[in-house]
């Protein structure tokens, strides 16, 4: 467990890559066949619309990503000193030994001190790769920046996009320039807990019912153990930021640490679907800043079904209001 | 920088014949990479339904059928465990390096290390997308992570190719099956068969397909990328040090096994003294294992020279990583299964 708010390092900007137009879940299940139980219960727990992306490889999720960043101005490329890639998927990536970090420095002509992935710990590896970043950038202070990036593909149809009855998997990247200027949003407390007898995933009937019987547990005890570390209420935050799946599963979760419903943000499981690590910049963009902005702080979490978890505190940048009257005074 | 590495083993896979370019047929994952979405996963020049592509008979370590590289990984880890046993309580991190799949897709390899050896750990991450080359960035990540901390890490690397995923280029590379495991911390006063002192890391343009390109153009390449990167961390070092803290005409080297005297070409080219690893298995690469066997390899021979040396590893892969350690060898080394461990009585508490 990390924990402790950090030197102003926080996040500059953030981006996503939803692929295409959003797919309608009943035109879809249609085509594919879906039984029209499962597609009720889909809907019943908020899935709606969802991205397929086929067509693009992980760099080219990524690529759009990072081109939506800052406005899509490009020279801050210059500075990215630390570039840290981040998946869920086992297969979104080139066939081994060819690598997604290299093919984005050759894209982008980046000029890196260092650069890795981080993998098997699912959707908890987004705020495993942002900790990261923060921790190079605190003990390098001559970088200015450092690039977590992330991309998630779906392979197969309908019995691979579909989690049980609770969720629909979007094709997605995503881009989070962390540096310490300019700031959105400064990274505060960051938890990592791994209960790792869920190591194998959901590949056998006994293994998919250890996990239902356990992953609201442990993000329970997650949530528990990252307020009384962060010392922030988990009610004091503008919003819970979980992952886009699993809707009731998350409102189990609100009754067992008494956090009101409305306080976890549930939108994005109906309009973007789960893109796996993506989701970090999809909520932050779509719902964290706007609340970040307006002085509340965020949580953000990624579960997993291998046994890995973890929370993200998201501070308002209290430097903002010290540059935005800088800049109404020149 | 100062990691204290106190026990290695490096455990390849039994030596097994082999007439395919690919990996091994395991059709438990194989389909997924003939999806639509896996046209950017595999091998352009595989064709679906493809699972050997004929190469004249070779003799390399490959794994059986019935293994994952999961488990390559977990056993490498045990033998450091027996090693050096009653350490797997002081272990706080693990850290493991793979590039290519499990065939068990929705598993992780490194919550499967915690799970398997290390109770009490408290992180655990897969470090990927280096090619072969990702341990001297998980060192350099390591040195970070330990810092100030009386803890031990795990640090392992396996990797299994199967098909459609090309397990030799040739005149270049063959891949082994292969897990290796090391413990490692950031203390100086306790005993080690090895002390990284400095790591560096680079990365260089490639061929974006390894197995289409030229193979003197990538060899080139990456002998290019290995020297200077070597030569940098050298330059570094003795810029950090006074010169008769390292003599560099007494250096060790050794790195990754690519085809055509690699390895060779490397210590020519820097004016090193190249460590050779066994004769019959100079030219099968051990995957992202490598820098630990070339460091196994450098430990032999400081052990039977009888004298504490300063050496360089390193590793290259033709994704375009490459990088290299500095590292004090321990001639006091002792023999451990599969490995090395450092001197004291077998079942000493502290490493």
């Amino acid at each position: 467990m990390n924990s402790g708010i950090s030197p102003p390092i926080g996040i500059v900007d953030a981006s996503y890559a939803l692929p295409g137009q959003a797919v309608d879940i009943v035109d879809w299940a249609a085509e594919q066949q879906v039984a029209p139980g499962l597609l009720e219960r889909l809907l019943a727990n908020g899935c709606r619309y969802f991205h397929i992306g086929t067509d693009r490889s992980d760099a080219d999720l990524i690529g759009e990503a990072i081109t939506h960043l800052r406005g899509g101005e490009t020279d801050w490329l210059a500075d990215v000193r630390y570039l840290i890639h981040a998946h869920t998927e086992a297969f979104s990536m080139p066939p081994p030994p060819v690598s997604v970090l290299g093919q984005l420095c050759d894209r982008f002509d980046l000029r890196l001190d260092l650069s890795f992935s981080v993998g098997h710990v699912a959707c908890a590896a987004v705020i495993n790769a942002v900790d990261w970043a923060r921790r190079l950038l605190d003990r390098d202070p001559s970088a200015r920046y450092a690039l977590v990036v992330t991309a998630d593909r779906v392979f197969g149809e309908a019995k691979h996009r579909i989690r049980q009855d609770a969720g629909i998997q979007s094709d997605g990247g995503s881009a989070i320039l962390v540096g310490r200027e300019s700031l959105r949003a400064r990274i505060g407390t960051v938890s990592v807990k791994n209960f790792a007898r869920l190591h194998e995933g959901p590949n056998n009937p006994q293994n998919v019912a250890a996990i239902s019987r356990y992953t609201w547990l442990h993000t329970k005890q997650l949530f528990q153990a990252h307020e009384a570390d962060s010392g922030i209420p988990l009610h004091a935050h503008g919003a819970v930021l979980p992952i886009n799946a699993d809707r009731e599963y998350w409102l189990q979760i609100a009754k067992a640490v008494a956090l009101r419903e409305d306080k976890l943000f549930l939108d994005n499981i109906a309009l973007r679907g789960h893109a796996c690590c993506a989701d970090f910049a999809v909520n932050l963009v779509d719902r964290g800043f706007e609340l970040l902005d307006g002085g509340d702080p965020v949580l953000l979490c990624g579960q997993s079904n291998v046994g890995a978890y973890a929370a993200m505190t998201l501070l308002p940048d209290r430097s903002a209001v010290t540059t935005l009257a800088t800049e109404a005074a020149a | 920088m100062s990691l204290a590495i106190h026990a290695l083993a490096v455990c390849p896979a039994a030596q097994s014949d082999h007439a395919s370019l690919l990996g091994t047929p395991l059709t438990s994952a194989y389909h997924h990479l003939y999806d639509e979405a896996g046209m950017f996963s595999r091998p352009a020049t595989v064709r679906r339904g493809v699972t050997r592509m004929y190469a004249p008979e070779y003799r390399a370590p490959i794994a059986g059928k019935d293994v994952r590289s999961t488990d390559l990984a977990s056993h490498a880890v045990a033998r450091v465990l027996d090693a050096l046993p009653g350490q797997a309580a002081r272990v706080s991190h693990v850290m493991h390096t793979q590039c290519t799949l499990d065939r068990q897709i929705l598993g992780s390899t490194c919550l499967r290390i915690q799970h398997d050896h290390f109770p009490n750990a408290g992180s655990a991450l897969t470090l990927g997308q280096l090619g072969t080359a990702a341990l001297p960035t998980l060192f350099a990540l390591l040195a970070d992570h330990l810092e100030g901390e009386n803890a031990l890490c795990s640090v392992s690397a396996s990797d299994l190719w199967m098909a459609p995923f090309y397990r030799r280029i040739p005149n270049l590379v063959t891949y082994a099956d292969v897990g290796a495991a090391c413990l490692v911390s950031a203390e100086t006063g306790r005993p080690a068969i090895a002390r990284i002192k400095a790591v560096r890391t680079a990365y260089r343009r490639m061929p974006a397909e390894p197995w289409s390109a030229p193979s003197a153009e990538i060899s080139n390449a990456l002998l290019d990328a290995v020297v200077d990167c070597t030569g940098a961390l050298l330059d570094d070092a003795l810029l950090a040090q006074s010169s008769s803290a390292m003599d560099r005409t007494s250096l060790l080297i050794a790195g990754d096994r690519y085809a055509d005297g690699f390895a060779e070409r490397v210590a020519r080219r820097l004016g090193l003294r190249s460590v050779s690893a066994d004769p019959d298995q100079q030219e099968i690469h051990l995957s992202s294992a490598s820098m630990l066997g070339s460091l196994s390899d450098l430990i032999r021979h400081v052990v039977d020279g009888g004298q504490d040396r300063d050496a360089v590893v390193w590793t290259a892969s033709p994704s375009g990583h490459v990088g290299a350690a500095l590292v004090r060898i321990h001639a006091d080394a002792q023999v451990a299964p599969n490995g090395w461990r450092s001197a004291q009585t077998q079942g000493d508490a502290s490493p």
